[in-house]
C-alpha cells in the first residue's frame, strides 16, 4: 500500500503541491430490511477506491477514482494538481494548516463479535420475529424492521509523514410500526427513528432486544390514534434522550461546524449564529449546559482512531458551564483563529473531499433522577422519538415533532398524546434547561443521515444524551 | 474536485419470487461474476415474495438526446471562471457569493434476463449561488444538459437583485396572506408532494395525500402536473431503473388528481395495472417505490405582473437543484392566495425563517438527511 501512497504524494509535490494526501479505502455493507412479513431489501454492497487531495499554493484540488493502480494513481494525483491551479484563478485567502501531522499507526472499532459474521439467516431470523410480534396487532398497517452491518478500511497518508490504516466497525437497525385509520397516520419505533446505528459489533443489535420491544411499538403506534393532540401554548417542556440527541444534532452541532461558520456551506445548507466573535463570549445555555465533541467514547458514529487529515481521536468542550467555547474545526478552519484542529475532517467515501463533521457532540449528564425530574413537574410535556425536524439556516429559528408525547399533570405522566411539536430559538431553549437527568438515563445515540456538502455526503455521527427539562417552551400549533 | 465512479453496479438476482442484491463498483470480469454469485446467494435465502410479479418485459423505447459534448470537455479552468464571474460581481456589488459549479457525464444501462436492455448516456450541469448582504441574501440557481444554457452573469444578475430587494426587511404581523412563491419555492412544494404520495407505495399504504381523493378536484383548476420524461427543458431520462419507459404521465389535471405514479412490483400488487417508468434503484435498504422524477407544473397564462409583490408575499431563496435522479422543476411563479404565515418567535426574522426552513427541509430531504 505505502507504494501507492508514496507515489501519489511524491507526483503532487513534483508537480507543485506544497501539501497532499490520500487516503485509499475499501468498504463493505451488509443490510437486511423486512416489511410486512416479506423481505423488502436484502443485499451486499461493496466499493473501493482512493481520493487524493493537493493544496497548491493557497488552493485546493480533488480528484479520485475507483481504480487503485499505479498508473491510475498517477493520473489521478496530476488532474488533483491540475484542478487546484484552476481553483486558483479564483483565490481566496491564505491557506495555514498549523502544525505538521505525522501520526503512524493503527486502529480498529472494538468489537465483540463481527456483525459480517452473523449470517444473513440469522439476520432474517431476527427481523422475522420481530415482524410477526408487531403484526399481531390488527391495528399495524405497515411493520418495518432493519439492520445494517458497514466496515471501512481505511489507509491515510500525507506529505508531512502520517500513514494511518484503520478499520471502523458499525452495526444498527431498528423496528417501526405504522398504524393508519381514515383520518390519521401514526408511526412508533424502537430504539429512535431513522436508525439506531454505533461504532460497534453485532451486540449492539441484539442488545436493542427488537423482538421484546415490539409488541409495545404496535400497541403504542395504535393507541396513537386515538390519543389526544397535543395542545398549544407555553409550558414546560421534558425532552427524551433520543430527541434531545437530534436537538443537540441541529441546534449545536451544526452551528458549531467552523467551515459553516466562514460561509463554505451558506449556498446549500446555511451559515451559523454561532459567528468567531461569540467564542468565550456568549450565553448559549443555563449554567448546567456541557456540550462535548469527542470522538474518544466508544460506540459513538463520530468515534474513529483519526480524523482524515490524521489528526488524533479527541475531546473538547463546545460549551462549557453554558458558555460557548468551541467550534468543530479542520486544519484550515482552526489556524485562522490560532488554534490546532480537533480532528472534525471526515469524508463520506474515497470520491469524497473531507468536510468538517461532527464526532460524537454530547450534552454531558447531570443530576436529576429522571422519576424525580417528572415529580418535580407540575404541568408540562414529556416528548420523545423524533418524527420531524426543522431549523433555519443560521440555527436559530427550530421546530420539531416528535412520535409520542405524555402529558404530565401535577408530578405524574398522564395521558397519550399525539402530533407533538415544540418551537424556539436555539439559545433561549438552552437557556431555559434547568434540569437534566444523571448518567444512569445517558445513551450515546447514532445519527447515520447527516448530510452536507455538494456533492451532497452523507456522514454518520454520535449524540449523547439523558432526558432534560427546559422551561417556557412553545408547543403545538401556533396562530 | 473530479471523482470517476464506476458506481453501483446493481445485480438482481431472481429464484421465483425470491430477490436479492448485490452492488459494487468493481467492474473487472472476475469481480462481476461474483457479484452475480452474491446476488443469487443472498436471493436463496429468502422465503417467497408472493408480491413479487417477475422483471418487466422489454418495451420499445424512444431516444432522447441529452448530451452535449462540451459539457465532457469542460475543464476546471472554465468551471472556475464560471465562479469567477459570480464571486467578482458580488464583491463588486459590496456583498459575499457563494455557491458551486458541477458538471457530470453519466450512462445508465439496465438489463434483464427477460430481454431487456436500455441504455441512456446524459450530461448535466448545475450552478447555484447566493449572494449575501448584512441582512439580506439572494438565491439562484439553475441546471441543464446543456453547458450553454448555464449563464454565470445572468445567475449573479438574479442572485444581486434578490439580495437588494430583500435588504432591511421589514416585520410583518402572523396572519393569512396573498404570497407569491418563485420558481424555486414552487418546485420545493411539488417535490414534498412527489415524496409525500405522487408514488404508488404511498398510496397503498395509506399515507398518500391522494389517498380517497383520486378523481376528485382537491387543486385550483389552473393546476397541471405531469411527470415528462422526455422534456429537453428539464433533464431528460426515457426509460426508469427497470428498463421500462417513461412517457407523459398526468398525476394532476386541471386540478383534478389523476393517480399516482408504479414500478413493476407496486403494479403487480393491483389487477391489471401496468408499471409506468418510475422504478427508483434497487436498493438492498428497501424499497424507496416510484417516484416521478421529471415532474413539471404546467404554465398558466399569467404573467408575473408586479402588483402581486405590491399585495402579498414574495417568497424567495427556497432551494432547487436538479439532479439526474432526481429532476423536479417549475418554471413559473405561482400566486397562492390566502397562505398563512407562520409565527415565527422573533418578528425580525419571520420571513428568513420561513423561506430557509423550505430550504434546509429540502436539503434533508434529498436522501433523509438530517
Amino acid at each position: 500500500m505505502k507504494d501507492l501512497t508514496s507515489r501519489a504524494l511524491n507526483i503532487a509535490v513534483l508537480e507543485g503541491a506544497r501539501y497532499a494526501d490520500i487516503r485509499i479505502i475499501d468498504s463493505r455493507q451488509q443490510t437486511v430490511s423486512i416489511k410486512n412479513g416479506n423481505v423488502d431489501g436484502i443485499g451486499d454492497q461493496d466499493s473501493q477506491g482512493f481520493g487524493v487531495r493537493v493544496l497548491v499554493d493557497d488552493s485546493w484540488g480533488f480528484a479520485s477514482s475507483a481504480y487503485a493502480t499505479m498508473a491510475e494513481i498517477e493520473r489521478v494525483t496530476s488532474l488533483a494538481v491540475k484542478i487546484a491551479k484552476a481553483s486558483a484563478m479564483v483565490p481566496g485567502e491564505r491557506v495555514d494548516l498549523g502544525s505538521p501531522v505525522t501520526g503512524v499507526g493503527k486502529y480498529t472499532t472494538p468489537i465483540q463479535i463481527d456483525p459480517f459474521s452473523i449470517s444473513l439467516e440469522q439476520k432474517l431470523d431476527l427481523l422475522f420475529r420481530a415482524d410477526e410480534v408487531i403484526r399481531r396487532n390488527s391495528g399495524v398497517k405497515v411493520s418495518e424492521e432493519n439492520v445494517i452491518a458497514v466496515r471501512h478500511h481505511k489507509f491515510f497518508a500525507n506529505t508531512e509523514g502520517a500513514f494511518l490504516e484503520q478499520t471502523i466497525y458499525e452495526s444498527g437497525g431498528a423496528i417501526a410500526a405504522t398504524a393508519v385509520n381514515d383520518t390519521d397516520v401514526q408511526v412508533r419505533s424502537h430504539p429512535n427513528s431513522f436508525r439506531y446505528q454505533g461504532t460497534s459489533g453485532w451486540e449492539y443489535v441484539t442488545n436493542a432486544d427488537f423482538v421484546g420491544n415490539a409488541e409495545r411499538v404496535a400497541e403504542e403506534a395504535v393507541a396513537l390514534l386515538s390519543a389526544g393532540v397535543c395542545p398549544s401554548g407555553e409550558t414546560t417542556l421534558i425532552l427524551g434522550s433520543s430527541q434531545l440527541a437530534l436537538q443537540i444534532h441541529e441546534s449545536c452541532g451544526h452551528p458549531t461546524e467552523l467551515d459553516r461558520v466562514f460561509g463554505t456551506e451558506a449556498a446549500f445548507a446555511g451559515r451559523s449564529f454561532l459567528t468567531t466573535d461569540k467564542r468565550n463570549n456568549f450565553r448559549y445555555g443555563s449554567e448546567i449546559v456541557n456540550l462535548t465533541a469527542d470522538s474518544v467514547r466508544p460506540t459513538g458514529l463520530g468515534t474513529f482512531g483519526w480524523d482524515d487529515e490524521g489528526l488524533p481521536a479527541s475531546r473538547t468542550p463546545l460549551v462549557l458551564n453554558g458558555d460557548f467555547v468551541g467550534y468543530l474545526m479542520s486544519r484550515e478552519t482552526a489556524s485562522k483563529l490560532g488554534l490546532e484542529s480537533n480532528g472534525c475532517m471526515r469524508a463520506d467515501g474515497w470520491n469524497r473531499i473531507p468536510l468538517i463533521r461532527m464526532t460524537n457532540v454530547s450534552l454531558e449528564p447531570g443530576t436529576w433522577d429522571f422519576n424525580d425530574m417528572i415529580a418535580d413537574t407540575d404541568d408540562g410535556i414529556l416528548m420523545e422519538t423524533n418524527r420531524s425536524w426543522s431549523i433555519d439556516d443560521m440555527r436559530l429559528n427550530f421546530q420539531f415533532g416528535t412520535e409520542v408525547g405524555y402529558e404530565i399533570k401535577n408530578g405524574k405522566r398522564g395521558r397519550l398524546l399525539k402530533n407533538c411539536t415544540y418551537a424556539g430559538i436555539t439559545p433561549d431553549f438552552w437557556n431555559s434547561c434547568d434540569a437534566i437527568a444523571n448518567p444512569k438515563h445517558w445513551i450515546l445515540w447514532g445519527t447515520p443521515n447527516c448530510g452536507k456538502g455538494e456533492p451532497m455526503q452523507t456522514m454518520g455521527t454520535g449524540h449523547g444524551a439523558s432526558p432534560a427539562r427546559f422551561r417556557n417552551v412553545k408547543v403545538g400549533v401556533f396562530r | 474536485m473530479k471523482f470517476r465512479e464506476i458506481a453501483d453496479l446493481v445485480m438482481n438476482s431472481v429464484i421465483g419470487t425470491r430477490v436479492g442484491i448485490a452492488v459494487s463498483n468493481d467492474t473487472r470480469h472476475d469481480s462481476l461474476k461474483q457479484l452475480a454469485a452474491r446476488a443469487y446467494e443472498v436471493a436463496k435465502l429468502q422465503p417467497e415474495n408472493p408480491e413479487f410479479k417477475g422483471l418487466p418485459r422489454p418495451l420499445p423505447i424512444r431516444h432522447v438526446e441529452a448530451f452535449d459534448t462540451s459539457v465532457q470537455e469542460c475543464t476546471p479552468a472554465h468551471r472556475a471562471r464560471s465562479v469567477g464571474v459570480i464571486c467578482r460581481k458580488a464583491a463588486g456589488a459590496g456583498f459575499s457569493a457563494a455557491g458551486s459549479m458541477t458538471t457530470s457525464v453519466f450512462s445508465i444501462g439496465v438489463a434483464n434476463s427477460m430481454g431487456v436492455f436500455a441504455e441512456h448516456k446524459s450530461t448535466m450541469v448545475d450552478a447555484s449561488t447566493v449572494i449575501m448582504g448584512s441582512n439580506s441574501s439572494g438565491w439562484a440557481q439553475s441546471s441543464s444538459w446543456r453547458l450553454e444554457a448555464i449563464e454565470p452573469e445572468s445567475l449573479a444578475a438574479e442572485a444581486l437583485s434578490k439580495v437588494r430587494l430583500g435588504a432591511d426587511p421589514m416585520d410583518y404581523e402572523p396572519g393569512e396572506y396573498t404570497v407569491i412563491l418563485d420558481p424555486y419555492a414552487t418546485a420545493d412544494l411539488l417535490e414534498m408532494l412527489a415524496f409525500d404520495g405522487m408514488g404508488a407505495l404511498a398510496v397503498q399504504e395509506g399515507r398518500s395525500w391522494m389517498n380517497g381523493r383520486i378523481g376528485q378536484r382537491i387543486m385550483a383548476d389552473i393546476v397541471t402536473i405531469v411527470d415528462d420524461g422526455f422534456d429537453r427543458s428539464g433533464i431528460p431520462w426515457p426509460f426508469d431503473f427497470e428498463g421500462v419507459p417513461k412517457g407523459i404521465h398526468p398525476i394532476v389535471e386541471s386540478g383534478i388528481v389523476r393517480g399516482p405514479v408504479y414500478d413493476s412490483f407496486m403494479a403487480g400488487r393491483e389487477s391489471g395495472r401496468l408499471s409506468t417508468g418510475h422504478a427508483t434503484p434497487p436498493s438492498p435498504q428497501g424499497r424507496l417505490g416510484p417516484v416521478p422524477m421529471n415532474l413539471f407544473l404546467r404554465p398558466g397564462r399569467t404573467g408575473c405582473r408586479s402588483d402581486w409583490y405590491d399585495s402579498g408575499w414574495n417568497l424567495r431563496g427556497a432551494g432547487r437543484r436538479d439532479r439526474a435522479s432526481d429532476q423536479i422543476a417549475a418554471f413559473y411563479p405561482v400566486l397562492r392566495r390566502s397562505i398563512e404565515v407562520c409565527r415565527s418567535h422573533r418578528r425580525k426574522t419571520a420571513l428568513a425563517a420561513v423561506r430557509n426552513r423550505r430550504r434546509n427541509e429540502r436539503a434533508a430531504r434529498e436522501v433523509g438527511e438530517i
